[in-house]
């Protein structure tokens, strides 16, 4: 599966998801949502946003991990 | 003319459902208490058969059974048409790919498949009681009525894929 690393980037750059949001515009809600690895799809440019926001690269807020075993 | 809004389609057909859900329930209501009344008084059925010209009269317990037949079918109509305002309310407030839409749709073809075979029962059942022979040529009628219930499960499908694309537009970020 894809997992948005977005938890770990926030902690690594002492950032609140709140100061995130105000920085790239995108909703808190929509935030917590990548946050909780609750999306389905991400858009390019919100990939952009975030990776400017977070001076990082799609690879290191993105990795691939197995499925966890349900 | 407009689709939403006052004085638009929407407000007709809300309208429309609206008379149609309170006229049903009050014609419940009335046949509720015909019941009850027939019950209480069995010398009014007499008479009700008598000045319908019918071939014979029935048991109290036949009529009993056709007002429980009539008024379980009233009940059908009345919750198909609820369900039908609830469909009708997601859509005037434009959320018409509502994830609960698919099961209302689900429910509104089972209730329509429900009446129709209880129509059925209730022709055979009345044709039996009275020997009278009910409307000649019921096939295509019937056709029609199982072609509306298949639209209406295909029309359930369209809206679970609705409300799949719609989730997953939720969740694009």
């Amino acid at each position: 599966m894809i997992r948005i690393r977005l938890a770990e980037m926030l902690a690594r750059k002492r950032l609140s998801i709140v100061e995130l949001s105000d920085r790239t515009g995108i909703t808190v809600r929509d935030l917590e949502v990548l946050r909780d690895q609750g999306a389905m799809a991400l858009r390019l440019r919100t990939l952009d946003c975030l990776c400017r926001a977070l001076s990082c690269t799609p690879g290191e807020l993105i990795e691939y991990c197995e499925e966890p075993p349900r | 003319m407009r689709f939403l809004g006052p004085r638009s389609i929407s407000s007709l057909l809300k309208t429309a459902l609206d008379v149609v859900y309170y006229g049903l329930f009050s014609l419940l209501v009335v046949v509720v208490l015909a019941a009850v009344a027939l019950l209480v008084m069995p010398n009014m059925a007499a008479e009700m058969v008598r000045r319908f010209d019918l071939s014979q009269d029935m048991s109290s317990g036949m009529e009993a059974l056709m007002m429980l037949a009539f008024a379980l079918s009233l009940g059908g109509y009345l919750l198909v048409t609820h369900l039908t305002r609830q469909v009708f309310s997601t859509l005037a407030a434009g959320d018409a790919f509502h994830p609960d839409n698919t099961r209302r749709l689900r429910w509104i073809g089972f209730g329509l498949a429900g009446l129709e075979i209880l129509s059925y029962a209730g022709r055979a059942f009345v044709e039996h009681a009275l020997h009278v022979r009910l409307e000649q040529g019921y096939g295509l009628r019937a056709v029609t009525a199982w072609f509306s219930v298949l639209v209406v499960f295909v029309l359930a499908e369209v809206f679970r894929e609705g409300a799949r694309l719609r989730q997953e537009a939720d969740l694009t970020i």
